[in-house]
């Protein structure tokens, strides 16, 4: 079984990479898998696993922590369209009000650090990158998957042991047998 | 946890939240056994970081992080 939903004891072998739905799932209060995401976080940082993290990942929090801003700022409903072009126009206004918490997920990851915790960025050299710059498109081609969400499944078959995830789009991928002994691990009902 | 006042409550030395947002972020959560399982300093970073960002029930947060489109 490759593909497996998140409840406390849930095994996370480690190295476990986080998908950026996981990052801002923790980050993020109130919406319905807060708890799970939190769960999933305690469990890693008191067993003591090597979480992995991409500069993708980064930049994807960015985006949806500047996504809330926005809806914050205009108060809009949350089912509001947001591209880059909204963003640039709002930019200014999301940082003025908004500035500390388009920091938190970055903010974060260095405080776990600072505190002991194994963070570790991926790709970690200059093959790996390589190798995950060859499999991504093959994901796509081969799964269907968004370039984005290719990129984090090579990255985790290519570094990890667990992935953990809030997209079920990897449900069909990791049933199909093509991750091998990687684990994908959902934040989702149960 | 240890409350300061009414509604105040210390998660950790340092990390100091009114008892609404304690609610928020770390209700029904199982501090105290994690507590027990994270040196004091990982547990500190735990509880400073997560819920920092208050959210809205309906935010789908799979859907939101993501390049959006240009």
């Amino acid at each position: 079984m490759t593909f497996t939903t998140w409840q406390p004891g849930t095994a996370l072998n480690s190295p476990v990479y986080l998908d950026a739905n996981v990052l801002v799932g923790a980050t993020v209060t109130k919406h319905r898998l807060y708890r799970q995401a939190v769960e999933v976080v305690g469990d890693l940082l008191a067993s003591g696993a090597t979480i992995l993290v991409s500069l993708l990942g980064v930049q994807e929090s960015l985006w949806a922590l500047a996504r809330i801003s926005h809806l914050d700022l205009f108060r809009l409903g949350s089912n509001t369209s947001f591209n880059q072009r909204t963003y640039r126009r709002h930019c200014h206004r999301i940082f003025e009000k908004y500035g500390e918490r388009m920091s938190a997920v970055p903010a974060m990851l260095l405080g776990w650090s600072e505190a002991g915790v194994a963070v570790a960025s991926v790709p970690k050299t200059d093959s790996d990158f390589l190798a995950v710059s060859d499999l991504t498109p093959r994901y796509m081609r081969q799964c269907g998957l968004t370039p984005g969400d290719a990129a984090h499944l090579a990255l985790a078959k290519t570094h990890a042991r667990t992935f953990v995830t809030a997209d079920s789009d990897f449900k069909s991928v990791a049933e199909s047998g093509l991750l091998g002994d990687l684990v994908v691990v959902h934040l989702g009902p149960r | 946890m240890p409350r300061l006042a009414v509604d105040t409550v210390i998660v950790a030395p340092g990390v100091i939240v009114s008892a609404s947002e304690y609610q928020e972020r770390y209700g029904g959560i199982d501090l105290e056994a994690l507590r027990r399982r994270m040196a004091p300093a990982v547990f500190k970073a735990f509880v400073r970081y997560i819920g920092s960002v208050r959210g809205r029930e309906d935010l789908d947060v799979d859907a939101i992080s993501g390049i959006p489109d240009e």
